[in-house]
C-alpha cells in the first residue's frame, strides 16, 4: 500500500512539475532563462517529492493500529526512495515523449 | 534607387514567388550614397539567398521570405577625367574640321545653354537637365555597345551591361517584362525613362551586328511616372559660382518639371510605341524636405546623398509588382496610363493593404500577410532577440536557432554565425538599428514616417524608437486590425509563447521549393508567423 501511495504521489508531483514548466513562457533573447527554470523546478520537486511524501505518510497517513503502523514505517523509507526513483524515471520518459515541448527541457 | 530599395524589400517579404529577376542599376553617379545603399542591400539579399551547397544568389522559392532570386548588374556612365567631365569635352566640340566644329556648336547651342548646361560637371548626374540627360544616357549605352563590339576601352560597367543585355535578348524571344523605376522630375531617372527601350534595342542591334533586335511586342516595357514628392535646400549664388556647379537642380521647379514631363509622356510617339504601361504616382500634399538644413550647400550627389525612403517609392515598387504579375493589358497599341488614389482625410492618409497591390486573387491579403510577417520577424530578431541592442553573436537570428535547439530541433544548427549576422543586418535595413544610443530608422520606419500620423496598416506602437518601449513591445500585436494579432496563448502565457509553440509544430513544405538549410529555416519561420497571423493563405 505504501508503495502504491508513493507511486501515486510521485505521479502527482510530476504533474505539478509539468504544470509549472508549461506555465514558464518562452523568453527569447541572448540568454533565455526559461529552459533552466523548467529544469530547476523539475529537480526542486524531485527533492520535495520524497520529503513531502515521507512527512505526510509518517504524520498524516500512518495507520492507527500498532501492527499496521510498524509495517507502514518499515516500508516507508524504501517506498520514499522508490517514489523518488519513479519520479525521475517517469520524468525522463515524459521528457523524451514531449521532447520538442517545454517538458523536453527536463532532460 | 530608393524605388529599387523598396522593390528589394518587396522581394524579401516574398511577393515574387518562383521568380528570377535581373536588376540593372543605371546611374551617372557611381559614388552616390543612395545607389551604394541599394546595391549593398541587393548584395546582402543575394548573400542571404546563397548557401555553400547551392548556386550564387540561391534559387527561387515560393511562399517564403526572400523567395525571388535577384541578379544585380550595374551600369554607370563614366564622366571622370577632364575629357569626359562635361558635355563640351565629352562631345568633343573643339575637335574636327572647322565646318564640323561650327555645325556641332550650332546644334549644341540650340538645345543646351552654352555657359551652364554644356559646362557643368556630369559626375553628379544630369541635375534636372533631362534634355541633356536623355541624349547622354542614350550615348553612354550606345558607346558601351560600340566599345564591346570593337573590343576597345571596355570597362567593368560595359561588361555588366552586356550580361544584362544578353539575358534580356534571350528572355525577350520568349516574352520578357522590363520595369523601369525613376522619377520624371529629377535628372538621371527622368532622362533615362524615355530613351531606355530604344537604347536597349540599339545596343542589341550593335552587339549582334544587326542580326538581332528587341521586339517591343514580345519585350514589354513598363515604368513609373513619379512626380515630385520631395524638396531640398535651394542652391545659393555662391555654390553656383563655379562652372562645375553652374547648374544645380532646384526643387522649387520640380512641380513645373513634372507637369512638362507629363505632357511629354502623354504625346511622345516613341514612348507611346515602346511602353505598354505607365503608372502615374504622385504625392498630393506638400513635399517633404530632404537633407540636413544645417548643410552649407545643396547636396548634388556623391556619397553624402543618402535621402530617407518615402511612401511613394513603396507605391512605385508595388507598381512593379502589378506590372510583373498582371495577366492582361499588354495588347495595347499605345501606352496605358494607370493611377489610383488613396484616402486623405482630416489631414492624414488612410492606407490599407489593398491600396498597394489591389485585391484581385487576394493579393491585398497576401501582401498584408507577408509584409506583416517580415515586420514581425524583424521585431523578433531586433527587439525580442536583441540584435538591435547587442553585438553578441548569440543575439538575433542565432537566438532563434538556439531556441529551436532548446526545443530539441537542431536541424538549423549548421547555419553559421556569419549567416545569422547577415540576416540581422538585413532586418536592421528593413526596420531599425541603434548605433550606441542613436536610433536609425530603417526602410519601413522611414516609409511610415512620411504618412504619419495617418494609419499605415500597423499599430503606431510597432514604430516606436524608444528603447524601453521597444523592449516591452508585443511582437504579436503589430497589426492595426486585432484580427491579425497572434493568439494570446491564454492563462499564464503570452503571444510569443504561443508563437514558439506554433514554430515547433510547423515545418517547411514541399510546395515552398526550399532546398538548403537556410531556405528551410526561413520557410519554417514564415509558416509559423503566417499561421499565427490568421490570414487565409
Amino acid at each position: 500500500m505504501t508503495y502504491i501511495l508513493s507511486l501515486i504521489f510521485a505521479a502527482f508531483v510530476l504533474l505539478i512539475a509539468a504544470v509549472i514548466s508549461n506555465s514558464i513562457v518562452y523568453e527569447g533573447g541572448v540568454n533565455p532563462k526559461d529552459p533552466g527554470k523548467r529544469k530547476m523546478w523539475f529537480w526542486i520537486l524531485a527533492v520535495l517529492n520524497p520529503i513531502f511524501f515521507y512527512v505526510i505518510a509518517e504524520f498524516v497517513m500512518k495507520p492507527q493500529k500498532v501492527a499496521e503502523a510498524k509495517a507502514w514505517s518499515a516500508a516507508l523509507p524504501l517506498a520514499t526512495i522508490a517514489g523518488f526513483i519513479i519520479y525521475i524515471i517517469l520524468g525522463f520518459v515524459v521528457s523524451k515523449i514531449f521532447k520538442n515541448g517545454k517538458l523536453g527541457n527536463w532532460f | 534607387m530608393r524605388c529599387l530599395e523598396a522593390f528589394t524589400h518587396l522581394c524579401a517579404i516574398g511577393m515574387f514567388d518562383n521568380q528570377e529577376i535581373e536588376i540593372l542599376t543605371l546611374d551617372t553617379d557611381q559614388l552616390n550614397g543612395n545607389k551604394a545603399k541599394t546595391e549593398n542591400l541587393l548584395e546582402l539579399y543575394s548573400r542571404i539567398k546563397t548557401s555553400e551547397s547551392g548556386p550564387k544568389g540561391g534559387t527561387p522559392n515560393a511562399n517564403t521570405f526572400f523567395s525571388a532570386k535577384l541578379n544585380l548588374h550595374r551600369f554607370w556612365t563614366n564622366y571622370s577625367g577632364s575629357a569626359r567631365a562635361n558635355y563640351k569635352s565629352l562631345s568633343k566640340l573643339a575637335e574636327g574640321s572647322p565646318e564640323k566644329q561650327k555645325a556641332n556648336k550650332l546644334v549644341s547651342d540650340l538645345f543646351l545653354d552654352e555657359n551652364s548646361v554644356q559646362e557643368f560637371n556630369l559626375a553628379h548626374g544630369y541635375r534636372a537637365q533631362t534634355h541633356l540627360g536623355s541624349h547622354l544616357m542614350y550615348h553612354a549605352i550606345i558607346d558601351s555597345a560600340r566599345n564591346l563590339a570593337s573590343g576597345t576601352n571596355i570597362e567593368t560597367q560595359d561588361q555588366e551591361l552586356e550580361v544584362f543585355m544578353n539575358k534580356l535578348n534571350d528572355a525577350g524571344k520568349l516574352g520578357a517584362r522590363v520595369f523601369v523605376f525613376g522619377s520624371i522630375f529629377g535628372g538621371t531617372g527622368a532622362s533615362s525613362i524615355p530613351v531606355l527601350p530604344k537604347a536597349f534595342q540599339d545596343f542589341i542591334k550593335i552587339r549582334s551586328g544587326g542580326k538581332s533586335t528587341l521586339d517591343f511586342s514580345k519585350t514589354k516595357f513598363g515604368s513609373t511616372l513619379l512626380t515630385e514628392y520631395f524638396t531640398f535646400k535651394k542652391p545659393d549664388a555662391k555654390q553656383m559660382s563655379t562652372k562645375d556647379d553652374s547648374v544645380i537642380a532646384d526643387s522649387s521647379f520640380f512641380p513645373l518639371n513634372s507637369q512638362a514631363a507629363l505632357q511629354f509622356y502623354q504625346n511622345d510617339p516613341t514612348v507611346q510605341r515602346t511602353y505598354k504601361t505607365m503608372y502615374h504616382i504622385g504625392w498630393p500634399i506638400e513635399s517633404k524636405k530632404m537633407g540636413d538644413e544645417k548643410e552649407s550647400s545643396t547636396i548634388t550627389g556623391g556619397e553624402k546623398q543618402k535621402n530617407p525612403c518615402h511612401f511613394t517609392e513603396m507605391v512605385c515598387a508595388c507598381a512593379g509588382y502589378d506590372f510583373f504579375t498582371k495577366t492582361s493589358g499588354f495588347d495595347v497599341e499605345k501606352t496605358e496610363y494607370l493611377y489610383k488614389a488613396i484616402e486623405f482625410k482630416d489631414n492624414s492618409f488612410n492606407v490599407n493593404f489593398n491600396d498597394f497591390v489591389g485585391h484581385e486573387n487576394k493579393a491585398g491579403e497576401t501582401f498584408a500577410n507577408r509584409l506583416g510577417a517580415l515586420f514581425s520577424l524583424a521585431h523578433i530578431v531586433l527587439t525580442k532577440n536583441e540584435a538591435a541592442f547587442s553585438t553578441d553573436e548569440k543575439a538575433g537570428m542565432r537566438a532563434f536557432i538556439t531556441q529551436l535547439e532548446q526545443a530539441k530541433l537542431p536541424m538549423y544548427s549548421s547555419i553559421s554565425n556569419e549567416e545569422c549576422a547577415e540576416l540581422n543586418n538585413y532586418f536592421k535595413s528593413f526596420a531599425y538599428s541603434f548605433d550606441s544610443e542613436q536610433f536609425h530608422p530603417g526602410w519601413i520606419y522611414q516609409v511610415r514616417s512620411t504618412v504619419a500620423p495617418g494609419s499605415f496598416m500597423f499599430d503606431s506602437k510597432a514604430f516606436t524608437s524608444n528603447p524601453k518601449e521597444l523592449k516591452g513591445l508585443d511582437v504579436g500585436a503589430l497589426f492595426s486590425d486585432t484580427q491579425n494579432h497572434w493568439p494570446d496563448g491564454g492563462f499564464m502565457s503570452d503571444r510569443y509563447n504561443k508563437f514558439v509553440k506554433t514554430l515547433i509544430e510547423v515545418s517547411p513544405e514541399d510546395t515552398q521549393r526550399v532546398n538548403t538549410t537556410k531556405e528551410k529555416f526561413m520557410a519554417h519561420i514564415y509558416n509559423a508567423i503566417t499561421k499565427s497571423q490568421n490570414f487565409i493563405n
